[in-house]
């Protein structure tokens, strides 16, 4: 086994979170579902899928992708699933915000939302003006973890840690169980369980 | 940090992520961050007016404005309607509609498959299918013209942007009438001369000195003052107080005509005459009949102010077709009101000095035209019409009708219409023989049997075939009545276009669904008082458009700008010219008796006020000089009979005011056997219609269960094993829906309510399933008043309710954590 660096082991992490967060942003148009009939994304799936923990969540995007390639305009199948499950309200599927699941009140722009704007603004930062959504849509959250852990460079940082279990396990599970009552190709229930296995494992072995 | 067990990683090194990676979502801040308390602003709201502090781009808080006296306890749910996870938060596609267009499934239509699309893709697409419908059908293929309660505001009224943009596009349907007075305000033209729905009452300070008794038939003050078609003021709580004060001393009797205790007898603490629902009819004739044998009635007021009383009398008497007198004891029979008391309640009336005020309810039920006739033909027996404290009015309980009239002139609006010179596209008025505007409660019947003649207010009406319906801030999928009517009637429509803020039902059964802002994101200003014009408050935008919702304003200008005429649209204003704009004309308007401070002024403060109006009694010009003062009646005079009605020849509505029996009536009339209990769809009393249902937090204060309240009697209840707290299924031939139990004794025997405005929430999209959160036109009839009118009949409904046994199926009809299981 080569010798792997923490910064490059970082840059990997990182890149995870932001392949997690780009596909929980908004649809894959048809050039970027391609990448996943063969592709880079092909090439992704089969090696998260070789871990154990991965496999059964990889197994259900892959038998989803299966399900919807004979479809004419498959873009269009994953779209409606996508819309279904994170953009109706949470009749129809599961909001991608915290506040959803950990306020009272079930609104949105709760305090979550909040802690994400102080955070944010104690850094210097704003969510893109052009992705008008509340600072803990889940994408949002992952986007900044992997700042976060770009940051870090060599190490892992306190701030890291406690951002994930804080900000991001406080209600993943609740998400992840909610998108799960939802019946369509699967594709996407199989990414938020595929994002929750990977997190839970890192948070342990970076506190390992 | 161990590294040798994630093997996985060091495989992914090698695997290029570049190409499955997006942008990123954060960037640096530019601005330092603003101050830490926040910023109070000032707003309006059917509710009332109400400041709000808003902080980091939240609303944080609410509360009552100061010169709100009375603020009803629904401010506190408007942060939930802002806020709520049933917000629109894109705009939206149904997914099949957007594969096939208009040969998709249609049976689809509610199952919530839907996918995104860009504003510039959703104004597309709803241009297309206009421009669609006028080329390949006609301007009768599209209504665009069903509206609603809509939020206030006068630049972004929603149902004036639809109007205007499509009309620039080309013809449509439109509508005439509402659900909410559709009978009332068709039959008392003929009667009265205006609609007596709109319009203002005698003066509350005139009635409380003068008045002796007050009955209020079927209306609900408490309840329903909470809410005004603008800005509401609650100034007639006032007088309520003094009420209550005056009742307790005993210097006014108040008596409610009314199978149930109401609020509003619950808070004045006053008496109540228990009538059988649905017969106020019988009851009025018998009134009658008792001052005309006891020769108890204004002779001398009669011959002076009205026409047609010796058309009426032999009816009264049995001496005309049905060949019934109309005494106390044939209407005991019917009212459930003993013969005796029915007479004591006539010589009542004209002991002293009488004020009757009669609510909607009693006209928004089958042949509803008839107890509102009935009501002005007793009012006029009495002959107290024009005296300050006496007569009859037709609007009490509605946005402080009775609080005096400032006179000062409120701001104009958005216009509704294209400007002149007309540039519309398609210019084709050829309705192909089909009706260009009709009744507003037929346009299900249109969709499932088009070309059907009908009979409408003297006219006869050919029901067009809609393909397109088009509605913005509107909410048919509560107000229309029977649900599994209307999902048959949706399956025959090509294309339906929804502008909302919220995922109402009507937005679950449209193809395109256009997100809207609420009130509170936008400019704008409203008059303070619908009818007492106390002053103009600002709507000082609190938070930006949420997600990527628009206002009216911007929505319609973008449809505007497809069609190539933006500039003709806007005038070339945006939203703050035009509010200034509106403001300044309000200026000129009241120069003279008014004078308001310049726009920047008016802004920064909030609030202009008139002050307040001078007592008035309606009718009084009449009263004083009926030739002068004429009415708006073909005569001029009160018609006791009207030729012009009964030229119609109409079977359910005819000359004069007659009973007519129920399609169904509770307490042993027809259905009843069956369906024993008469479902009471009232206005509610903690929403306005079914607006704020969608605010979780403050529903939660009334929900039984998650479900809305069905208010039982107690012996009703027990005796089929319900419990305070139960859930309940309700059911009859056309539907069936779950709500939770209120036993209470404000309700009879027989008689049940579920408050109008909850939202739809069916198990599936299929006909028949089950409404999961209790809305109660599942079960209302899809019924005509009358071919006067043809005005809703909701309540004319008889249901069957038993406990509900098996497995809970979710709440479907919001957003919102509690409802996934």
């Amino acid at each position: 086994m080569t010798e792997t660096t923490v910064s490059e082991i970082n840059e990997t992490r990182a890149s995870l979170y932001w392949w997690f967060a780009t596909l929980l942003t908004k649809e894959l148009d048809k050039e970027q579902l391609a990448i996943y009939f063969c592709g880079e994304g092909v090439k992704l799936l089969d090696q998260l899928e070789q871990e154990a923990l991965f496999t059964a969540s990889v197994e259900k995007i892959k038998s989803a992708l299966t399900t919807i390639l004979p479809i004419n305009k498959p873009e269009l199948e994953l779209a409606a699933d996508f819309s279904q499950i994170f953009l109706t309200d949470t009749k129809a599927g599961a909001p991608p915000y915290a506040s959803v699941y950990l306020s009272k009140s079930g609104q949105l722009f709760e305090q979550p939302h909040q802690d994400m704007v102080d955070l944010f603004t104690a850094q210097g930062l704003v969510v893109d003006p052009n992705f008008k959504e509340p600072a803990d849509h889940i994408a949002i959250q992952l986007d900044y973890l992997g700042n976060l852990i770009i940051q870090d460079g060599e190490g892992v940082s306190d701030a890291q840690i406690d951002f994930i279990e804080t900000n991001i396990l406080s209600w993943l599970d609740m998400f992840v169980q909610a998108t799960d009552k939802v019946k369509n190709s699967g594709f996407y229930q199989g990414i938020c369980q595929l994002l929750q296995a990977y997190i839970k494992q890192d948070i342990a072995e970076i506190k390992a | 940090m161990s590294i040798s067990r994630r093997s996985f990683l060091q495989g992914l090194l090698a695997t290029s992520t570049a190409a499955l990676v997006g942008p990123g979502l954060i960037q640096a801040a530019h601005a330092a961050a603003g101050d830490t308390a926040g910023q109070w602003k000032v707003s309006g709201s059917h509710w009332g007016a109400f400041r709000a502090r808003v902080y980091a781009g939240k609303v944080q808080e609410i509360k009552a404005f100061e010169a709100d006296k009375y603020p009803t306890d629904m401010l506190k749910g408007i942060k939930g309607i802002i806020y709520s996870p049933s917000r629109i938060r894109y705009p939206m596609v149904r997914y099949d509609w957007y594969l096939n267009r208009e040969k998709s499934d249609t049976t689809q239509r509610g199952d919530n498959r839907f996918i995104r699309v860009t504003w510039d893709e959703a104004i597309t697409l709803f241009h297309d299918e206009l421009e669609r419908m006028q080329t390949q059908y006609g301007p009768w293929a599209i209504h665009a013209g069903s509206t609603g309660w809509r939020s206030t505001g006068q630049v972004h009224s929603c149902g004036n942007h639809m109007a205007r943009a499509i009309a620039m596009h080309g013809y449509t349907v439109n509508k005439v009438g509402d659900y909410s007075t559709g009978a009332g305000q068709t039959i008392m033209p003929y009667v009265l001369g205006t609609t007596e729905v709109y319009a203002q009452g005698t003066s509350w300070p005139l009635i409380l000195k003068n008045s002796k008794t007050i009955v209020l038939w079927g209306t609900d003050l408490v309840k329903n003052l909470q809410v005004g078609w603008n800005c509401e003021t609650h100034e007639a709580f006032e007088y309520l107080e003094q009420l209550k004060e005056k009742i307790a001393r005993k210097e006014i009797r108040v008596i409610s005509v009314d199978p149930v205790k109401s609020k509003t007898q619950n808070y004045l603490n006053s008496e109540q005459q228990y009538i059988n629902p649905q017969t106020d009819v019988p009851f009025m004739l018998a009134i009658a009949h008792t001052l005309y044998k006891e020769n108890l009635y204004d002779k001398k007021f009669i011959d002076t102010y009205a026409l047609g009383f010796g058309d009426f009398v032999p009816y009264l008497l049995g001496a005309t077709k049905d060949k019934v007198e109309k005494t106390p004891e044939w209407a005991e029979q019917i009212c459930g009101i003993k013969a005796d008391q029915i007479r004591e309640f006539a010589r009542m009336l004209v002991k002293e000095r009488t004020q009757i005020m009669v609510g909607w309810s009693i006209q928004r039920q089958q042949h509803g035209e008839q107890p509102y006739w009935m009501a002005a033909v007793l009012a006029t027996m009495l002959g107290q019409i024009g005296l300050p404290g006496g007569g009859i009015s037709y609007a009490h309980h509605y946005s402080s009708v009775g609080v005096a009239s400032t006179g000062a002139a409120g701001p104009g609006a958005f216009p509704r219409n294209p400007d002149k010179p007309d540039k519309r596209i398609h210019k084709n008025k050829d309705y192909k023989g089909y009706s260009s505007t009709i009744p507003v409660a037929r346009w299900v019947d249109a969709i499932l049997e088009p070309g059907k003649k009908i009979q409408a207010n003297g006219a006869t009406i050919t029901l067009p075939d809609l393909k397109m319906m088009v509605f913005s801030g509107c909410n048919p999928w509560h107000h229309h009545q029977d649900r599994n009517n209307m999902k048959k009637a949706f399956h025959k429509l090509e294309t339906v276009v929804t502008v909302d803020f919220t995922w109402t039902a009507t937005c679950r059964f449209s193809d395109i669904v256009l997100p809207a802002c609420t009130q509170w994101e936008r400019n704008d200003l409203d008059l303070y008082g619908s009818y007492s014009g106390r002053g103009i408050i600002a709507m000082q935008k609190l938070v930006d458009p949420l997600f990527q919702s628009k206002t009216d304003f911007e929505i319609f200008t973008l449809l505007a700008r497809k069609l190539g005429q933006e500039k003709d649209y806007t005038q070339g204003k945006n939203e703050m010219q035009w509010v200034k704009e509106l403001y300044n004309g309000c200026v000129e308007a009241n120069k003279a008796s008014f004078p308001m401070p310049d726009f920047e002024t008016f802004w920064k403060e909030g609030f202009v006020d008139f002050g307040k109006g001078k007592d008035w009694t309606r009718q009084a010009a009449f009263r004083e000089d009926p030739e002068i003062n004429s009415l708006g009646t073909p005569s001029g005079f009160i018609e006791i009979f009207s030729r012009k009605i009964d030229r119609y020849g109409y079977k359910e509505c005819q000359g004069h005011p007659m009973w007519f029996e129920k399609a169904e009536r509770s307490h042993g009339g027809p259905g009843s056997d069956k369906h024993p209990i008469w479902l009471q769809s009232c206005h509610p009393n903690k929403r306005l219609h079914s607006q704020m249902c969608d605010s979780e937090q403050f529903r939660a204060t009334y929900a039984v269960k998650g479900r809305e309240p069905i208010y039982l009697n107690p012996h009703d209840a027990k005796s089929r094993g319900i419990k305070d707290g139960d859930l309940v299924r309700v059911f009859n031939e056309r539907g069936q829906l779950l709500a939770g139990a209120v036993v209470s004794d404000n309700f009879p025997s027989g008689v049940a309510r579920i408050e109008e405005g909850a939202w739809y929430g069916p198990v599936d999209e299929k006909i028949g399933s089950l409404d999961t959160y209790g809305d109660p036109n599942t079960l209302t009839m899809d019924l005509a008043t009358s071919e006067l009118s043809q005005a809703t009949s909701a309540n004319t409904c008889q249901v069957q309710y038993e406990k509900f046994i098996g497995k809970v199926p979710a709440v479907t009809a919001f957003g919102g954590p509690k409802e996934i299981s």
